[in-house]
Parts: C-alpha cells; sequence; structure tokens
C-alpha cells in the first residue's frame, strides 16, 4: 500500500494475478512490488520480538503470497481492498501456524525463559494479548468493505486515495468516511465482545 | 446512553484515528459515560493499534520507510536496466557508484557499476556475485541493504540502499579526531554490524573508515560488503592509496587467509584512526608495510594520543595485537570491552555534532543534496559550530521537544517520553530559564513543523531536541539546542550511559546545557544538579513506565501508574521520586473517578497522598513534586492552610518551572481569598504551560472569582476553540455572561456544556441561576426538581440546589441546601469564599457560619 504501483488500477491488478498465476514471473515481481512491503511492515507488528530469530518474516510473506496467487481461483472479488484483506488474513494464518510450530520444536523451552513476555507480539504488547483478540473476532463479525477498509488503513497505513482504490470509492474523502465509519462499527463488536 | 452529543464526539475521535491525529483521551473519555465511554475505549485500543502499525520498522532492513512515494527526481543523466541514473557520486578503477532512481520501489538508491572489462568469463559465476546474494541475507540495521544484481546493458550492477550522510574518513578528516568516547559508540555498532556479516558466514575483508557511514540521524552504517576480495588490488580514491593495505592484519601479508580475526583487527585500526587521525602501522608503499610489520614497527596509541582513557587504549591494542590468538574471537567480545570502556570514559563527547534529528534534516534539506553517499561532499551541513556567544545573549526560555524514541520499537514510547519530562524537570530548576512544561511540548510529538513556528507559538527563544537510544542497559541521549530565529546550533552534545545512571544523565544534561548556553546557575541548582542517585535499572525503568501511564491520566493508567510506582520504590527504597510519584496518583485518583468508589474517596486517597509525599521528602528534601503533593493533600485533606502554603512556595522555590506547582497553588491561593496571588501563579502556569486547556480553564476560574468576566469570557474562547468540547470552558463563558446580566448569551453558553455533559448536575445549575435571573422561577423550580430527582450520584445535588436558591434569593433554602452539600464534602464549595454565585448571601450571619464549618472561616 506504501508502494503505489505506476498507473497501478485495479484491473491491473487482477491482470497481474492471472499473468502471475500463469507463471508470468514479471507480473509477481509487480505483485511483490505492490504489497510486500505494507504486509511485511505489518507482520513485524505480529510477530513476537523472539520469533525474528527463528522466522523470517520476509520469507513467510513472500512465500503467503505466493501460495495466495497460485489458489486464486477460489478468490472471485474485484475488489482490490478484499485482495489486500485476504492476503493480510492468509499471512496471519501462516504466522499462526509458524508460531504453534516453533513453540514445538526441541529446543525452545530452554531458550525462552521469560516466555510470557517474549512471546507477546508488540502489538500484544501495545494493547494486550485479550485486547488483540477481541478485536480479530471483531474484525471478522465486519461487512467485507468495512474489513478492507479497516486492513487497508488502519493496518497497512494506506494512504486514501489508496484506501478509495482498494475499496472502490469515488475519492479519498469517501474513503475517509467509509474508514471512519468501519472504526465506529468495529468499536461497536469490540464492546460486544467485552460484555 | 448515546446521545447526538455524544454520537458526534464518537464521530469526530473516528475521524481523528483515521486521520493518524493523536486524541486527547483525557478530555473526551471525560465528556461521556455508559455505553458511549465503553465505546471510547474500544476506540482508543484501536488509536493504539492504529500507531502501532503505521509507526511499524519494516522488517527486512529495520528502518522506517517513507509513507508515501517520493517524488521521481527532474534530472535523468542515464539508466540502467529500470533505474534512472541521477548523479555519479564517484568511482574507480573497476567500478562507478551512482545515485539512481528506482521506479518500481519510488525510491532513490545507490547503484554500483562494474565496468565490463573488470568481468571475468561469466558475469553471474563471479565471486562478486555470489557474495552480493550472500549479503542479501544479511539483515541489520547497522549493514547496508542490498537491493538486488544484475546485469543490464551489458553491465553488471549492484544497487542497495543510498545512505545520506558522510564515510568516518571523510569525518575525520574533515572534522579532526573523535573522542574515544565517540569513537567507542561507533565501534559498538560496527561490532554489531560484524556480528551479522560473519553470523551471515561472511568475512568483510575490507573493514575501514571509508567503509563504514554515518548517516544524518546518526545510524552507522557498515559499506561495501563483501566487496573487499575483489578489490583488494584496486584503488577507489585518491586518498585510498595505501588506505586499504594499513588496514590489514599481519598475517595477511604472509599469505593467510582472511577470517574473522583480521576483520575485527581491520575495525581495532579503524578506532585507532578515529581518535588520532593516522595507523598503528604506517608506510608509504605496501613494501615498506611489509617491512614495519616484519620489525613490529607500531606506534602505541598512548604515544598517538596520550590523554586517551586507559581502558579504551587496551581494547584497540588488543584488536591489533599481531599474533591473532591475542585477539578479539569474535565480535560480540570486541564489542563487551568497548561497552566496559565507555565506562571509562565518562566525560561527554563534546562539541562535535553527532547526529542530526529528523527535524533538523528537514531544515537543511537544501544542504542534504550536498552529502550524498559514497565520498560526496562530507560533514559540512552539520559541522556547523555551537555557538555560544549568541546563547548567552538570547536564550531565556526554552522548550524541550519529546525526544525521539530511535529503538525502532513503538513499545519503548515510555522511555523516551519518560526521558523527556525528567530533562524538562531538571532544567525547569534553574531560576535563570523559563521552560516550558510537559502538556505543551508534548502537542508537538511526531509534529513536522518547522522549529521557528513551535518557538513562536510558545513564545521561547530555542528548541531543544533530541533522540534516545536504549541497547540493553546502555542509554545514549542526544541533545541539541537550536536557536528558534536563526535556526542556529547553540549547543550539542552526546551521551551515554548505563540505565541505573539514567536519571543523573538527564540531571547533567541539563546542567551542561545551561553552562553551554552561558545560564547562571545558583548554588543550590548546581547543588541540587549534584545530589541526583544513580538508582537501580529496573528501578529506574518502573518509575519511567509509571511516568508514561500517569500522564495519560485516566483512571486505568493512574491505577498503572501506581502500580510501577510501587514496584520501583520496592526494588529500589532509597528512590524518593517512586514515592513522589505514589503521591501524584493519590492525589489524582479521586478526581479522576466517574463514579463514588470508596476504595478511591478521597478520605483514603488524602492522607495516602501525605504519607507517600512526607515519604519521597525524607529521602530527598530538595524534591519538589513532592512537595506539591504535599501541599495539595494538606489542603484538599487537613485544610492545613498554613503547612499546604509552605509546601506549595518550597515546591516553587525549588523548581520555578514546574507549573503543577504553580496550578496546585492557585487553586489553593483562590480557596483562601487570596485571588490576586491566585492570578499570579496562574499566570506563571500558563508562561510555563501555553498550550495545557487545563491550565486554560483554572486560570479562566481565577479570573471569574476576580470578577474580571470578560477576562473569563476570552479566556474561556480560547479554550473553546483549541478544544471545541470543553464543558468547563463552556460553563465559564455561561457563568461570567450571567454574571454580566447577558443572560441569553448566558443560556446559549450553558446548553453547549450540558450537551456536551448532559448528565452534570453543576452545569444544570447554572442554567436554573439563569432562569432564576430572567425572572423565570417556574423554570428554576422545575430544574431544581430535576437536580433533587432520584438517579444522580450521591453527594453532587445539594450544592447545585443551594446555588439556583441563591439565584432566587431564597437565603433560607439555599443555607439549608448548602450546609447539606458541606456535610457531603461537595468539593466547589471549598472556594466559597470567593465565588460570585454566593455573594447574595455573604452579609447573612449563616455564611459566616458554612465558612467555620468549611474550616474557612480564617
Amino acid at each position: 500500500m506504501n508502494e503505489p504501483p505506476p498507473g497501478g488500477s485495479v484491473d491491473s491488478t487482477f491482470e497481474l494475478l492471472r499473468r502471475a498465476k500463469a507463471g508470468d514471473s514479471a507480473a509477481l515481481e509487480r505483485l511483490f512490488t505492490r504489497y510486500l512491503p505494507a504486509l511485511r511492515r505489518w507482520s513485524s507488528g505480529r510477530l513476537p520480538r523472539w520469533s525474528r530469530d527463528l522466522l523470517d518474516t520476509d520469507d513467510i510473506v513472500q512465500e503467503t503470497v505466493i501460495r495466495v496467487v497460485k489458489r486464486i481461483d477460489t478468490f472471485e472479488s474485484r475488489r482490490e481492498g478484499a485482495l489486500l484483506a485476504y492476503l493480510r488474513q492468509a499471512v496471519m494464518n501462516r504466522i499462526r501456524d509458524e508460531l504453534r510450530r516453533s513453540h514445538r520444536a526441541p529446543g525452545i523451552d530452554e531458550l525462552d525463559e521469560n516466555q510470557r513476555d517474549r512471546g507477546a507480539s508488540p502489538l500484544e504488547i501495545t494493547i494486550g494479548r485479550e485486547a488483540v483478540e477481541r478485536y480479530e473476532t471483531a474484525l471478522a463479525r465486519l461487512r467485507p468493505e468495512e474489513r478492507e477498509a479497516i486492513v487497508a488503513r488502519i493496518e497497512l497505513d494506506g494512504t486514501y486515495e489508496d484506501v478509495a482504490q482498494a475499496l472502490g470509492k469515488a475519492s479519498p474523502d469517501a474513503a475517509r468516511m467509509a474508514v471512519s465509519r468501519a472504526l465506529l462499527r468495529l468499536a461497536e463488536e469490540m464492546d460486544h465482545g467485552n460484555a | 446512553m448515546a446521545t447526538p452529543e455524544s454520537n458526534a464526539l464518537l464521530q469526530s475521535v473516528a475521524d481523528s484515528i483515521a486521520d493518524g491525529l493523536p486524541v486527547d483521551w483525557q478530555t473526551v473519555e471525560a465528556q461521556v459515560d455508559g455505553q458511549p465511554l465503553r465505546l471510547l475505549k474500544q476506540l482508543r485500543i484501536l488509536s493504539d493499534l492504529a500507531t502501532l502499525h503505521r509507526t511499524q520498522p519494516t522488517a527486512s532492513s529495520g528502518t522506517t520507510p517513507a509513507l508515501t512515494a517520493r517524488p521521481k527526481p527532474a534530472t535523468v543523466i542515464g539508466k540502467w536496466g529500470h533505474l534512472e541514473l541521477i548523479e555519479r557520486l564517484g568511482g574507480g578503477a573497476s567500478s562507478e557508484v551512482y545515485r539512481a532512481w528506482d521506479p518500481q520501489l519510488e525510491c532513490e538508491v545507490a547503484l554500483k557499476l562494474l565496468r565490463v572489462d573488470d568481468w571475468s568469463g561469466d558475469p553471474w559465476s563471479s565471486r562478486l556475485v555470489r557474495e552480493g546474494r550472500l549479503l542479501a541475507r544479511v539483515n541489520h540495521r547497522h549493514v547496508i541493504a542490498v537491493h538486488g544484481v544484475a546485469v543490464q546493458d551489458g553491465r553488471f550492477g549492484l544497487w542497495m540502499q543510498l545512505i545520506r550522510g558522510a564515510n568516518l574518513y571523510r569525518l575525520v578528516v574533515k572534522q579532526g579526531p573523535l573522542s574515544a568516547r565517540e569513537a567507542s559508540v561507533i565501534g559498538i555498532d560496527i561490532c554489531q554490524a560484524l556480528a551479522a556479516v560473519h553470523g551471515a558466514g561472511l568475512i568483510h575483508r575490507d573493514v575501514k573508515a571509508a567503509n563504514v557511514m554515518r548517516e544524518d540521524g546518526g545510524r552507522i552504517v557498515l559499506m561495501d560488503l563483501g566487496m573487499g576480495s575483489e578489490r583488494e588490488a584496486t584503488r577507489s580514491g585518491p586518498n585510498d592509496f595505501a588506505g586499504t593495505p594499513l588496514y590489514l592484519a599481519p598475517e595477511i601479508f604472509q599469505g593467510r587467509q582472511a577470517s574473522v580475526r583480521t576483520d575485527l583487527y581491520g575495525l581495532g585500526v579503524l578506532l585507532y584512526y578515529l581518535v588520532t587521525g593516522s595507523y598503528p602501522v604506517r608506510a608509504a608503499t605496501i613494501s615498506e608495510l611489509k617491512d614495519a610489520h616484519a620489525k613490529g614497527a607500531v606506534v602505541r596509541l598512548r604515544d598517538a594520543r596520550a590523554d586517551l582513557p586507559t581502558r579504551f587504549i587496551q581494547v584497540v591494542e588488543r584488536a591489533t595485537a599481531v599474533d591473532p590468538e591475542l585477539r578479539y574471537p569474535t565480535a560480540g567480545a570486541f564489542e563487551a570491552d568497548l561497552v566496559r570502556a565507555l565506562d571509562d570514559t565518562s566525560a561527554p563527547t563534546s562539541g562535535r555534532r553527532s547526529r542530526v534529528s529528523t527535524r533538523t534534516k528537514t531544515l537543511i534539506a537544501a544542504s542534504i543534496a550536498a552529502l550524498l553517499v559514497l565520498g560526496a561532499l562530507g560533514w559540512r551541513a552539520v559541522t556547523n559550530r555551537p555557538d555560544a556567544a549568541l546563547a548567552a545573549a538570547t536564550v531565556r526560555s526554552i522548550v524541550v521537544l519529546p525526544l525521539e524514541n530511535l529503538s525502532g520499537d513503538p513499545s519503548q514510547e515510555y522511555f523516551a517520553d519518560g526521558l523527556t519530562e525528567v530533562l524538562i524537570s531538571d532544567l525547569a530548576q534553574i531560576h535563570a530559564l523559563r521552560v516550558i512544561s510537559r502538556t505543551s511540548a508534548m502537542v508537538y510529538k511526531g509534529a513536522k513543523k518547522p522549529l521557528a513556528d513551535i518557538a513562536r507559538e510558545l513564545k521561547v527563544d530555542a528548541v531543544l531536541e533530541g533522540s534516545v537510544m536504549r541497547v540493553g542497559d546502555r542509554v545514549r541521549i542526544t541533545a541539541d539546542l537550536v536557536d528558534a530565529s536563526s535556526d542556529r546550533h547553540l549547543w550539542v552534545q552526546t551521551y551515554e550511559r548505563d540505565l541505573k545512571d539514567v536519571l543523573t544523565l538527564q540531571s547533567d544534561v541539563a546542567q551542561a546545557m545551561a553552562i553551554g548556553i552561558q545560564v547562571q546557575l545558583t548554588p543550590q541548582e548546581k547543588a541540587s544538579f549534584g545530589a541526583v542517585q544513580a538508582v537501580n535499572p529496573a528501578a529506574a525503568e518502573a518509575y519511567l513506565r509509571g511516568r508514561y501511564e500517569w500522564n495519560k491520566r485516566t483512571n486505568d493508567s493512574l491505577q498503572q501508574a501506581l502500580v510501577y510506582f510501587q514496584q520501583a520504590a520496592t526494588i529500589d527504597p532509597t528512590f524518593a521520586k517512586a514515592y513522589a510519584g505514589q503521591a501524584d496518583v493519590y492525589n489524582m485518583l479521586p478526581s479522576s473517578l466517574k463514579v463514588s468508589d470508596t476504595q478511591s474517596s478521597p478520605l483514603v486517597m488524602y492522607p495516602l497522598a501525605k504519607a507517600t509525599a512526607t515519604k519521597a521528602l525524607g529521602i530527598d528534601s530538595t524534591l519538589a513534586e513532592a512537595y506539591a503533593s504535599l501541599g495539595y493533600a494538606r489542603w484538599f485533606s487537613d485544610r492545613d492552610s498554613a503547612g499546604a502554603e509552605n509546601s506549595f512556595q518550597r515546591a516553587i522555590q525549588l523548581n520555578p518551572g514546574y507549573a503543577t506547582a504553580h496550578q496546585w497553588y492557585a487553586d489553593y491561593l483562590l480557596a483562601v481569598n487570596r485571588v490576586d496571588d491566585s492570578l499570579r501563579e496562574i499566570e506563571t502556569a500558563k508562561t510555563l504551560d501555553p498550550l495545557s486547556n487545563p491550565v486554560r480553564v483554572i486560570r479562566a476560574a481565577v479570573l471569574y472569582s476576580a470578577r474580571r468576566y470578560d477576562e473569563v469570557i476570552a479566556q474561556a474562547n480560547e479554550a473553546i476553540q483549541a478544544e471545541p468540547i470543553n464543558a468547563a470552558a463552556f460553563y465559564y463563558r455561561a457563568a461570567a455572561y450571567e454574571q454580566k446580566g447577558l443572560l441569553p448569551e448566558a443560556e446559549n453558553a450553558i446548553r453547549r456544556a450540558m450537551e456536551l455533559a448532559p448528565r452534570d448536575a453543576f452545569y444544570l445549575q447554572e442554567l436554573g441561576r439563569v432562569a432564576a435571573k430572567k425572572g423565570d422561577k417556574a423554570e428554576a423550580a422545575r430544574i431544581i426538581r430535576d437536580l433533587a430527582a432520584p438517579g444522580r450520584p450521591a453527594g453532587t445535588t445539594a450544592g447545585p440546589i443551594g446555588f439556583v436558591y441563591a439565584a432566587l434569593s431564597d437565603r433560607d433554602r439555599a443555607f439549608t441546601f448548602l450546609a447539606q452539600a458541606e456535610r457531603e464534602h461537595w468539593p466547589a464549595l471549598l472556594w466559597a469564599r470567593t465565588l460570585p454565585e454566593l455573594d447574595p448571601l455573604r452579609n447573612d450571619p449563616r455564611f459566616a457560619d458554612l465558612l467555620r464549618a468549611l474550616n474557612l472561616s480564617r
């Protein structure tokens, strides 16, 4: 999101996806250029500090994007925001898998004297594990467009121009309104989760 | 319950989060309750989450990328593949280096192009390419990041991060040798870089001053990784004739392989060069050099520079030992000794600028073009010598901008913010200097405003900006004082200490800056700076976390702050500030609660505040914060007028720049009917903390009691302009209009306050008073019934009802309800001696009884 592609329209994104799936490595590179920086930055907020020595964040993100590209048949939405949210969720699932796997790895327990603190991601350290869980549950309950607005702007720090493109909105102002409304909806869902 | 007003408030908060703007949570949370408050709390979590993601550095490079694409350069001198060449930065026999634009990444990069004739056979099998590929795996903030390698247009190229700054060779040529301390700090960073390189299975082979950049902003970056093996025989610049060989370990000349220990030897030579501008083994040609090594002709570092600390010399001599087995085995071992050597060089590095902060960078953007990497023009823009003479003439007021957290870890914000506060507090002790308080300074956290604008808004002569870097138990602080009108650097220093000395460090910075700008320190101030004790690192850390929570001023954060302060005191029972922090929290807890809570009632909290403040002062009798807290508790808990006054005055004497002490003292003086003195104190608080809305509102309250109603209205309007949802400001506007007899204006204003805080009985009574003064007794009576209706929190309505009866001139009922309010400890009555609302009752004998009951009769 931080690296808007030259002339990158929604159509070109899906065209790139199609070409990448067909094995066009240049198209895959373009997709990487478009999405990897923001997803890597995002994932560094979600990975516990200790795990970064064991897991290569860049590899995780990159491999996940490649997997998504390969499985793209199952992806029907034509909104770029939907693709972003999908990628984000895929990376999140992959991180969870990897963390589970590394916890099972022999020797980790001995290395990790202070499991509780070291096991927390920067986000968990900032808002607390329970709040992160409530947030994820609430995010999943939002309507797709609301979720995409949150992912594009709040999580991936896209500009309003990026968000407008991702959500198919007419203007940055319209994107701003969508993000703001989605935040309120999300707060309500989180409040329900808190009850 | 949700109302149109609370919905509007929530919407506005959501807009701010979406825009990435800060939200004053304390203020907005005070405006609502029930479900809207719960939603606000969720929004606050979302705001924290958004901030974290916004500020998270990239996982791969460890640096924060630009959030928006940088503009493409206007002039292009050529192309190579997809890269557009902008400028040739340097070059040698085998390669050329360009500044280039990468349209795919939308950023500038450094591109190294090998000459075609430098290839032998298949370029992809060249060692350089193989190492380039390995280097792409080295991911470290002190190692240059490689973007890619390719053959394009018949030329092999490697493109990488563009570092803006100067290399260490140029730095020493331009500025002369560095101090041992500064060299150690740089050496520690290079050790970390080499540890990453070695950890990736690589040997650098060409560690030298010209291959290490100091980026604008201070980051040390090891360059040209893996190039060394291909460049040993080449000469890449006019000063490099014997440059690289001078860094080579003696065994290399005997035909032995490069190793970790030869890299570390190179670093030893580099450190020697940084502090002397020369080399341990000196020669004009390679054969002379071989000769010198063979004869063991080494110039001892002590002989090259006599004033260096012994421990530093020992580290360098071990690193450059002739026998590899005597050298450091790993970069980590080298680093550990450098860290220990820092303890031996406790004098701060001075005069030489170590870092340029982001903000300053924007100010010298024009000069940066001249500072582009790889041996360009060097260090010019950052070598402006501090101009103390200028400072002496002009600087009598400063603002300390929030210190930048350079750890790249948002969870370390508390540390940078806490140190900012400690620094402000230390500087504020200097009587000859006006220092802007924390609340107003923090408004500029993350702001991109020009320094001159900030100085103008705060009416200060100079701006102190800086950064904090913490690595384990080491803390490095850089401070840079800039003259606001001329943008000249008045004073720049870098400090490094152990965490246990972090509070002493702030005191050192404050004192050194005062001396640097020739501010006269009184003997007492000097003594106070000298008296700051080192504390247990864990206690210091808990204290800074406590301050961070305390400044959020929510009920939860105050509770959390209390836990941290208690933790700090448990770890280090002699740490006075930990007790003073507890006292602050105990004083604030009663008023932070929306609902009554016996655990946090004033009857419990104020005595605890008094006890902890007294404990703090028992350890350190120079703590202004503890005196202010003691004064506050003495007044609110005991009505101990003399004791409170003594404490406030002592606090202000010890730290004249502590705005909270002036603010609380003003509150007290108003209560004891010393309105002029109160005005003087609140004016001082406002000068020290010009952007604080609580100070603005209290100033309106003081002016109101002084019956200076036009000024009340002006002050309230200023507060409203800064914060359109400040109900208290609307209240003072209404009350002033009411006293002036401008009843429609009063009614408009109080209705705005009630929209913002619909359940507040105090605002409702003002509406009742306006009705009474308009002669609308029926409406006033309806409001009294509304106030008396069940469902309002206990202890909050008798006083307001009494006030409405006073406006109705119904003295009997007024006194009945005020007496009840007194029994219920209704806080507003503490200011009974000056409140204009009570004027109609003052000549009644029962008023004296009321004052006696309130212990206010003197």
